[in-house]
């Protein structure tokens, strides 16, 4: 399986996935900002939960994706697994730096601090490190097929930390509060939030096709770089 | 080969739910973000004066906010135990009789627990505002009512 | 207490950070991707035709 067998995804189809995910992500921030009253406790500033929650929800899945293709990549060897593991890592840490700072805009009006050592803020924390490093062992491999056996194994054994992540609320005590459910909110706010999760989830898609392209193309650039560099020294 | 790599796939993630099996059995007993009420007073004098968190609801008409001075005081309740709070600064704009709080500081010989920081816990719970009833007023009324009391 | 921050200006910050991040990092895609791109195109051969001479 060389690189060149790597799928290519069709631009014209990014493109007009692009503009879908646009608008329905438009018009999640629409409904959540215009369409629903604000909470009767806490005032305008609940309506972060309409971001904030999507965004930690996408951070989640993009781990549980490089952890996935991280166990296909060890089990077949095949590049295109790798590079569908970078992508999703990257864009995962993208969402955990989000949520991270729009939990800290919430937690300021609300709690009254911006941060605290909490199992919940501390869990997520130390996944955003997790992921980072996975990203800086990368940079340093030279050599694409170590780079991703190494990348796979942290994908694997570093995942141990997000269902970590999503349980602290349950399994401790913390500043944080438990995970929203149709029960503990107003139906209309729940319609809302289920749309703004499925709008984060169509750009989910959307980013990892546009990313997926970029590892594909990259990793034929550094592929004619390499094959030039043997050329030289032989 | 092929299997040899199914085999290494599946031990790694045998490696990582043995890791997550490990640290959550080991840190749920271990982890504690803060003391309820019943359990600071159990420890009693082998924790004054040493900095921890201490969480429990506002016990309702407890309330004693000095805005001239900064301070504010109130009895921390888990339905158990009681103890008072004495902190500087304000409180969260969310903070009120019957919410639950964390506060950080330390418990001290006189039985009063000092606190430099009063976190407001809110719950997972939210609906719109009833009718007559608007959001940013309610989040005023709220701030003017403590200190008011 | 007052002068306690409502939570309005909060809320909006959080949601102009939000558009703002999915913004750039699309920004940063298309950079990436175009330098990509352009890296190829300015190879001496194509990708294809190089991997093909190596193995060959």
């Amino acid at each position: 399986m060389t690189i060149t067998d790597l799928p290519q995804p069709n631009p014209g189809r990014a493109r007009l996935l692009g503009t879908a995910t646009l608008l329905v992500v438009a018009a999640g921030s629409a409904a959540g900002l215009f369409l629903v009253p604000a909470d009767a406790l806490q005032g305008e500033v609940q309506r972060l939960l309409y971001v904030h929650v999507p965004a930690a929800w996408l951070a989640m899945l993009s781990f549980f994706v490089v952890f996935v293709m991280s166990v296909l990549y060890l089990i077949q060897r095949d590049p295109k697994w790798d590079l569908l593991a970078v992508s999703a890592a990257e864009i995962g840490i993208v969402f955990t730096a989000l949520a991270l700072v729009l939990g800290s805009l919430w937690g300021k009006p609300t709690w009254g601090v911006w941060w605290t050592w909490d199992p919940r803020l501390t869990t997520t924390a130390i996944m955003l490190m997790i992921y980072v490093g996975y990203l800086v062992v990368r940079s340093f491999a030279d050599d694409p097929e170590k780079r991703a056996r190494w990348s796979a194994i942290i994908g694997i054994i570093g995942f141990v930390d997000v269902p970590i992540v999503y349980l602290s609320v349950l399994w401790w005590r913390t500043l944080h509060q438990p995970p929203s459910s149709p029960r503990s909110m107003a139906g209309e706010f729940v319609y809302v939030l289920l749309l703004n999760v499925a709008a984060f989830t169509l750009l989910y898609v959307y980013l990892m096709l546009r990313r997926y392209r970029l590892a594909v193309a990259e990793r034929h650039v550094e592929e004619l770089r390499l094959t030039r560099d043997d050329g030289r020294i032989t | 080969m092929n299997r040899r790599r199914v085999w290494i796939g599946l031990g790694l993630v045998a490696i990582a739910g043995a890791i997550t099996l490990l640290v959550a059995g080991g840190l749920r007993e271990n982890v504690v973000y803060f003391l309820t009420p019943t359990e600071l007073e159990a420890k009693g004098a082998e924790v004054y004066g040493a900095p921890l968190r201490l969480g429990g609801q506002v016990k309702p008409e407890s309330v004693d906010w000095n805005p001239d001075v900064g301070r504010l005081f109130f009895v921390i309740t888990d339905g158990e135990t009681e103890l008072p709070v004495e902190s500087s600064g304000a409180p969260p704009a969310m903070f009120s009789e019957g919410m639950g709080v964390v506060v950080e500081g330390s418990y001290r010989e006189d039985g009063v627990f000092r606190s430099h920081n009063v976190m407001v816990k809110h719950s997972n719970e939210y609906r719109p505002p009833k009718e007559g009833e608007h959001p940013r007023e309610v989040y005023r009324s709220l701030i003017d009512e403590e200190a008011g009391g | 207490m007052e002068g306690q921050p409502t939570g309005t200006p909060f809320m909006v910050a959080g949601y102009l950070i939000t558009w703002a991040v999915l913004a750039w990092y699309v920004w940063r895609l298309n950079r990436r991707s175009a330098d990509a791109r352009r890296a190829l195109e300015s190879a001496p051969a194509t990708p294809h035709a190089d991997e093909e001479t190596e193995s060959n």
